[in-house]
């Protein structure tokens, strides 16, 4: 099937009929959908007055709270820089020991959730906390998002450029920095940009090590005072934070150009001496974001024995599986619609629907849950404190994801095909029916597994908008680490890596596999 | 019995205006090929008769019905057309009697329809196949048969043979131009290829910029052009300076006027019009190079004046570069003035 599909790409992409109407109506009222919780959030922060906004900011709580975000996200994405890039170009370019082994283990750390990776630290050290402790989890907790796409491009460039750099009097460092690193700078920068979001948004690690970021003083500020006009503010200020990084982040990876790729890309660096340190670098990275998370799950689990109560284990994940699932669907039946719109007709409507989208991938999920609360209690106390209130959360908060992929294999659909099927006598629904979507149904469904494995992963919303008493595997990994109950925590930090983690890693594999060095031939420079 | 007429027609995409009231009549059960270089407007043209594009002004009907006018437009699928476009797009999820049965509303009859055409096309054996299991010729035939299944009123073909093998390619377009000559569709066929043009229609439409440059057939408009340029769009064609008197007579080069200053236009020649015999004495060319194809050959030659000219002959070639040769002309006279 495959096949057929690529021969048809010099296909035109875009659709010259007029965008049906109900494809326009389904899409409108699910932006507005999606948006409900940040335009709530500006309702509610401006009802006291731009004035209390300014004295909240001058507030020295305030202040600490945005330079501690602003430089803990600097330095996670200036880690996550140094070390994919080290990652990405020893892997590609140099001949290091067990390149295939790293390989497969380079996306790994991004499939389990930055807070179990923390809780297997504070088990093993339990005075750990602060600033630095949590720079370093994130970081090496993140720096796949600039290892993995700058590794597929060095393996994308052309060697020819480099042997004539060569032949032209570079050294391999010169070639490195003056051609090399122009082609790959933008791809590693968005990276960062992606990791240093991550390190705003994320809730669980910070709040582990006592770390007043913004996502903590949120959720504190929303706990201890029920004060929702000042977190409604603080969320805004985040929310401005995580937007200026995403827009950064469009236009960084919109600048990215290859010139020239194709061809050979086989010949590699001999590290000579510094070949088996090289190795043992990476060897040592891995033990740190995979191996010491691993040992103690493991460890753990198995110290307690007998003690596990299994019937609670179970029940915790069928709590986290479920809800993930209604939310994965909700999501999915969301970004259908708006896929198609954005695929296949490119108005001007369709592009500011796309911007649109992009916002929801800056809302952490602490914002979400702090405004879907407040809107649960108000005005829809019939889903209040039901799990469908957080199968909703859910829906919104990974739609961005869900909408990427099932996008990208819209796109894939030629559509010419569609526009047969109109000659043949059906009208446009007939013709999504019987032809886009069965074609695109696996990428739609890939999509509806990525929100899947995210929600169940999910923290902070999971844990202001669960029902009372209702746990999931997150929650309880946060409710007995919070009592530093470590032992009892292990189990389902372990159930989770089982359910969600090693699903989310399969989804995201292929990518890597696609450029597997197996297949290419190796040659030493 | 449809014929289809299209008046006017004007289409903008975006910025670019790519048809410019351009006109068309379309005989009922006729071949119609429209022949034009890449960017000319052809597939926009195919595209807005199937209902893909809403046109900016203009009319189009099939027989007495109206298919788009100002801003009323007919959906593609109430129009009953038979569209094939560039390598077949076959649907990929879909086996090749679903295929070609996926216009036809399911019943007793519509299965007996894909039979029917399983076995005209001779692609009984594939049935159960999916697209990706068949070869570039098997496809562009279940391409075909899906389009012919629910008898379209008119067929439109876009440069369906351009991505086949060039064997498959003549072998296929003389069966696809029999099945539609039985079947009695009105076709339109886009392509730049002027072979294919020539060879497969009942008449040519010569495109230029968005506009129907000359229309006749395949005959007419490779003998007689009404332009210059069109001239090329059909085949090889020399121009050569030339001077119409004013009792009418035409003199060229080759009736032995030399004074480029009483040129005041020129003549078309086609190169198989020109006649090359050995000559010592009398020869007004030399022999500067010679491409030979098999059945027939190119000598290029230049003239005594320094022209180059060229000239198409039958194989068995008996000439050699360097030869001096008479060069005679011979066949119909175009002549076209001088613009300026």
């Amino acid at each position: 099937m495959n096949n057929a599909l690529i021969n048809s790409d010099k296909i035109k992409l875009v659709s010259t009929i007029k965008t049906p109407k109900y494809l326009v109506a389904i899409s409108l009222f699910s932006t507005v959908f999606v948006l409900i919780p940040v335009i709530y959030l500006l309702i509610r922060s401006s009802e006291n007055g731009i004035s209390s906004f300014i004295d909240l900011l001058r507030r020295p709580k305030t202040s600490q709270t945005l330079f501690t975000s602003l430089t803990l996200s600097l330095v996670v994405a200036l880690g996550s820089l140094a070390l994919g890039l080290f990652v990405a170009s020893t892997l590609a370019k140099t001949n290091v020991y067990l390149k295939r082994f790293f390989l497969i283990l380079m996306p790994l750390p991004l499939a389990i959730p930055s807070y179990v990776i923390a809780y297997s630290y504070l088990a093993i050290f339990p005075f750990l906390q602060g600033f630095w402790i949590s720079a370093f989890i994130l970081s090496v907790a993140t720096f796949p998002f600039v290892a993995i796409p700058t590794y597929s491009i060095l393996r994308k460039i052309n060697i020819n450029q480099e042997e004539v750099a060569r032949t032209l009097g570079l050294t391999p460092l010169k070639v490195f920095l003056k051609i090399i690193w122009p082609q790959i700078k933008n791809v590693s920068f968005a990276g960062a940009l992606l990791s240093a979001l991550y390190a705003l948004a994320e809730f669980g690690t910070v709040s582990f090590m006592r770390l007043d970021t913004f996502t903590r003083v949120i959720y504190t500020t929303y706990r201890a005072a029920f004060d929702r006009s000042t977190a409604a503010s603080l969320a805004i200020m985040l929310l401005a934070l995580s937007l200026i990084v995403v827009y950064t982040e469009k236009k960084s990876r919109g600048q990215i150009v290859l010139i020239n790729t194709g061809g050979k890309t086989g010949s590699l660096f001999d590290l000579k001496r510094y070949r088996f340190l090289s190795s043992f670098s990476l060897f040592g990275l891995n033990l740190l974001c995979l191996g010491i998370p691993g040992y103690v799950l493991i460890s753990r689990t198995i110290d307690l024995g007998v003690d596990i109560d299994l019937i609670q284990l179970l029940s915790t994940t069928w709590n986290t599986a479920s809800v993930a699932f209604i939310g994965a669907s909700l999501s999915i039946i969301f970004a259908v619609p708006i896929g198609i719109l954005i695929s296949r007709f490119k108005s001007k409507l369709a592009t500011s629907l796309e911007n649109i989208f992009l916002i929801t991938h800056a809302i952490p999920g602490v914002i979400i849950g702090l405004a879907l609360v407040a809107i649960g209690s108000r005005f829809l106390s019939g889903i209040y404190q039901t799990l469908y209130l957080l199968a909703i959360a859910y829906s919104i908060l990974f739609i961005a994801n869900s909408l990427g992929t099932i996008r990208n294999n819209l796109e894939k659909t030629p559509v010419k095909f569609e526009e047969i099927s109109r000659t043949l006598g059906q009208n446009y629904f007939q013709s999504l029916r019987r032809i886009v979507l069965p074609i695109a149904a696996p990428g739609i469904l890939s999509g509806w597994l990525l929100v899947f494995v995210s929600a169940m992963k999910e923290l902070p919303a999971t844990l202001m908008l669960r029902p009372t008493g209702f746990e999931t595997l997150a929650t309880s990994i946060w409710t007995q680490t919070s009592i530093s109950q470590f032992a009892q925590a292990a189990p389902f930090a372990l159930a989770l890596i089982c359910v969600a983690s090693i699903p989310s890693y399969l989804i995201n594999r292929p990518n890597v596999a696609e450029t597997s060095i197996m297949r290419d031939n190796i040659k030493y420079d | 019995m449809t014929d289809i007429k299209i008046e006017n027609l004007v289409v903008d995409l975006g910025q670019n205006k790519v048809l410019r009231e351009l006109s068309l009549l379309i005989p009922s059960q006729k071949l119609v090929s429209v022949l034009g270089p890449s960017g000319c407007g052809k597939s926009t043209l195919l595209r807005t008769i199937a209902g893909f594009i809403a046109p900016k002004s203009g009319t189009i009907r099939f027989g007495s019905t109206l298919m788009s006018v100002s801003s009323v437009q007919m959906p593609p699928e109430r129009r009953n057309v038979g569209y094939v476009p560039q390598e077949g797009s076959l649907f990929p999820h879909l086996s090749v009697k679903k295929n070609i049965g996926f216009g036809l509303t399911k019943s007793k009859s519509s299965n007996k329809r894909v039979h029917e055409l399983l076995e005209l096309m001779d692609i009984g054996e594939f049935a159960d196949r999916l697209p990706h299991q068949l070869s570039g010729g098997q496809q562009f035939k279940v391409a075909i048969a899906r389009a012919l299944a629910p008898a379209p009123n008119v067929m439109l073909l876009d440069e369906p043979f351009s991505s086949l093998d060039a064997q498959f390619r003549e072998e296929l377009r003389h069966e696809v131009k029999n099945l539609l000559t039985e079947t009695k569709t009105t076709t339109i066929l886009v392509t730049h290829d002027r072979e294919e043009a020539l060879v497969m229609a009942d008449l040519v439409a010569i495109m230029r910029d968005g506009k129907i440059a000359q229309i006749g057939s395949p005959q007419e408009v490779y003998q007689s052009p009404t332009r210059l340029e069109t001239a090329f769009s059909t085949g090889d064609a020399l121009i050569i300076p030339a001077q119409k008197s004013a009792n009418g007579e035409i003199k060229s080069i080759f009736s032995e006027i030399n004074d480029s200053s009483k040129f005041n236009g020129n003549i078309v020649v086609r190169p198989e019009e020109i006649e090359i015999q050995y000559s010592e004495n009398t020869a007004n060319a030399q022999i500067s190079d010679i491409e030979f194809f098999g059945h027939d050959a190119l000598i290029h030659l230049e003239l005594n004046n320094k022209m180059k000219v060229s000239s198409r002959i039958a194989a068995p070639v008996k000439f050699k570069v360097g030869d001096k040769v008479l060069a005679k002309q011979k066949g119909p006279i175009r002549f076209f003035e001088k613009n300026d």
